[in-house]
């Protein structure tokens, strides 16, 4: 069920340094999240297809990727042409929708999956590991960045204890329905879950103190920075520069 | 359900990620060093757990189980899901980056709140048909203020998404009684199997 | 580092650890786990421990340990008995327990890391706990696995791997919680020679004879919640001719 994504390390935004990356990509993202033009959201387009081109990725994986924030972006195309007051066009028959609503859809659709290429071109080229690290270079409290390390650490151990136990269900005939008996089942389910990995804690606790753990943690790794990522930072920027130049300054469209 | 990217307004934004920072510090300061193992490996249990897909009619919902994790961690609930939707987006592009403080703030708040009003049924005293209420009653009301702080946050965007929001609160009824069913099951399972778990939190005292 | 042991075998000749009428029940249990148990581990001893599933070896590991604390009895390690905590968080430096289920003991997110771990908390700085890490991965067999994700790795590998993590703290006494669970005969024959090659006392609690035969002297067999030496079982070496034929066949 649980996979980690296999990271191709030889595109150029996989050896594009961690911590520029999330800089580059937050900046974007809120950016890109205060931007109403619809030519100003086609150049941040440009650039974070760029981006998803540098990854390497394959097509497939990308619409995979885009689809979780299209399913919202459906759902708001039910009501969104309806609900928006404006000038009405026909669309089919009797049924009419607003020109503004469909605008205002048009434009929801642009920035969600203009704002998702950017962030999977981060995360298909970045470790889970590798991203803790550099939020932690980047000043995200120590506490919440080895509560996200042992967190990301046990899901693995956790996910296939839990497929342990419901193929143990199955095997004594358990098949899941709509019913009381099957919401218990799941609730023993999780609750063994739950117990289990509070038993492990103890046990990773203990283990830990026995190697002189006190609440301190130290790190070995460290990021370099070279010339090459300053490069790429600088075009992000500059790019992210004309993308407010024309939103703001030529107010184009 | 996840807010995406792009949908939201700035100033939205802006709002829910400085109440989440906020909340997710004080959460932060409640967790000693030496409990940021356990605090992790039981985030990763509710993880997985809320990855658990059940049948609902013809359709399959996944858990949410917020309530549960407002129970076992009170206000450390918020790092807790912090953490785990920011791994969702990563690793199944769930939401998204921008939206993260609205939507931690939409599942962690209802926890918080039903920890407050409820949280002491976790005591060891407590009996077992008032436990099963409670968790009956955490469940629900976790999943059903959660639908509508998702509905008040998509509302105010603006008018135009009224009966988008409606339907997202909508869509979370059936969800309610499912999570009051199971929660209510999993505090009775944990009551008898690990009291100690449900203790910690209603008595405010850490574990070690 | 000073910790305040000194030379091996102070006071009583060459004791490393004692244990004396220890007595623990599991709370919420009525029948103790260990009840009245005495035990010695001399320097230079290496003993095998068994005993069936559920009779507390894992449990006096962790008493060892001063993970868990004995309702009656006492703890002398290095001479020294153990009261409050303070005393156990400096004996455990100096014995190595490795955890019945490695994912219990490896949590970092590279392999290089982990073994780092335990030299960094005792206040190696971040050159030598790096550089005993290596050396440490170069002598159990597991060079090249540095940067290699702790959870990607097979059961064997994790095992050795936690086992690396627990020698890089050069602990003057071993106790290894059934070591072999899981690996291969290839692995557990790399497993031995490491063992053997090591020179360390250790306890071994395993349920495989023919392992036990092979790195430790003197069997000790856990049974009502006491020890006893010897306890009547023997390490009998045999030679076995394995000449099958066609026939499949078991071993009963
Ligand atoms: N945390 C606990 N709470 C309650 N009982 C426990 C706990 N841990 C162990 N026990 C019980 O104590 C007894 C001894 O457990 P222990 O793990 O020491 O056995 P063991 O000899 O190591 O067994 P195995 O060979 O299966 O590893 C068992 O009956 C077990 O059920
Ligand atoms: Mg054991």
């Amino acid at each position: 069920m649980l996979n980690e994504k296999a990271i191709d390390h030889s595109s150029l935004m996989a050896r594009f340094d961690p911590r520029l990356k999330i800089i580059g990509m937050v900046l974007f993202s809120v950016l890109v999240a205060v931007m109403e033009r619809k030519a100003a959201i086609g150049f941040a387009f440009l650039l974070s297809i760029t981006m998803v081109f540098l990854s390497g990725l394959k097509f497939r994986d990308v619409v995979k990727g885009l689809a979780p924030v299209n399913s919202m972006v459906i759902f708001l195309w039910f009501f969104l042409p309806l609900s928006v007051n404006g000038v009405d066009i026909r669309i089919l028959g009797p049924l009419t929708a607003s020109r503004e609503g469909i605008d205002l859809a048009v434009l929801i659709t642009l920035k969600a999956n203009v704002m998702m290429l950017m962030f999977i071109s981060f995360a298909a080229t970045t470790n889970v590991m590798t991203a803790g690290q550099a939020l932690a270079c980047l000043g995200l409290p120590s506490k919440l960045v080895h509560l996200f390390f042992f967190t990301y650490r046990y899901i693995f151990v956790i996910e296939s204890e839990f497929i342990t136990l419901r193929t143990a269900m199955a095997i004594r005939g358990f098949v899941p329905r709509t019913s009381v008996h099957t919401y218990r089942s799941y609730a023993y389910l999780v609750g063994m879950l739950l117990v289990r990995s509070w038993d492990r804690a103890e046990r990773v606790y203990r283990a830990m103190i026995c190697r002189g753990f006190n609440g301190t943690f130290y790190s070995l790794s460290g990021f370099a920075m070279t010339r090459k990522d300053g490069v790429i930072f600088g075009v992000m920027c500059l790019w992210m520069m004309v993308m407010g130049y024309v939103e703001w300054v030529v107010k184009a469209f | 359900m996840h807010i995406s990217e792009g949908v939201l307004r700035p100033e939205i934004l802006a709002g829910t990620a400085f109440l989440t920072a906020g909340f997710v510090a004080a959460g932060l300061r409640r967790i000693d060093e030496k409990e940021i193992p356990a605090m992790g490996i039981l985030s990763a249990a509710f993880f997985v757990a809320s990855l658990v897909h059940v049948p609902a009619g013809p359709v399959s919902v996944h858990l949410v189980l917020n309530g549960l994790l407002g129970i076992i961690l009170g206000i450390r609930a918020f790092p807790s899901i912090l953490i785990a939707l920011f791994l969702q987006a990563l690793m199944f592009q769930f939401g998204g980056f921008t939206s993260l403080g609205a939507n931690t703030l939409n599942m962690a708040l209802p926890a918080f709140v039903c920890w407050l009003a409820l949280g002491w049924a976790g005591k060891p005293e407590t009996g077992s048909k008032t436990v099963g209420l409670v968790g009956f009653l955490v469940g629900f009301f976790s999943v059903f203020l959660a639908g509508v702080m998702v509905g008040l946050t998509l509302a105010m965007n603006g008018e135009a998404f009224y009966p988008a929001a409606k339907t997202a609160v909508l869509a979370h009824v059936p969800v309610m009684f499912i999570e009051g069913v199971l929660t209510s099951s999993c505090l009775l399972f944990i009551r008898q199997v690990k009291p100690e778990m449900l203790a910690g939190q209603a008595g405010k005292k850490s574990r070690w | 580092m000073d910790d305040g042991y000194g030379v091996c075998g102070m006071g009583g000749e060459g004791i490393l650890i004692e244990l004396r009428g220890i007595g623990y029940t599991y709370p919420g249990r009525n029948i103790p786990v260990l009840d009245g148990c005495d035990f010695t581990l001399y320097e230079s001893e290496r003993i095998g421990l068994i005993g069936s599933n559920g009779s507390g070896k894992t449990t006096l590991f962790h008493i060892m340990m001063g993970l868990v604390k004995p309702a009656v009895g006492t703890v002398e390690i290095f001479g020294k008995t153990m009261k409050k905590e303070k005393d156990f968080v400096k004996a455990r430096q100096r014995i190595g327990l490795l955890f019945q289920d490695s994912d219990d003991q490896l949590f970092c997110p590279t392999v290089l890391e982990d073994v780092a771990f335990g030299p960094l908390n005792m206040g190696k700085n971040l050159g030598e706990a790096r550089d005993i890490a290596i050396r440490t991965l170069n002598a159990v067999g597991l060079s090249g696995f540095e940067d290699r994700i702790t959870t990607k790795l097979s059961g064997g590998e994790k095992r050795i791997a936690a086992l690396a993590a627990v020698l890089a703290m050069e602990p003057r006494v071993l106790l290894l919680d059934e070591p072999t669970t899981g690996l291969d005969e290839v692995t557990k024959d790399r497993l031995i020679d490491i063992l053997i090659r090591l020179d360390k006392p250790m306890i071994i609690i395993s349920h495989e004879y023919d392992f036990l035969s092979k790195t430790t002297k003197i069997l000790c067999s856990m049974k009502q919640g006491r020890i006893s030496k010897n306890g009547g079982v023997h390490f009998h070496h045999h030679i076995h001719a394995h000449v099958h034929g066609d026939d499949p066949h078991k071993h009963e």
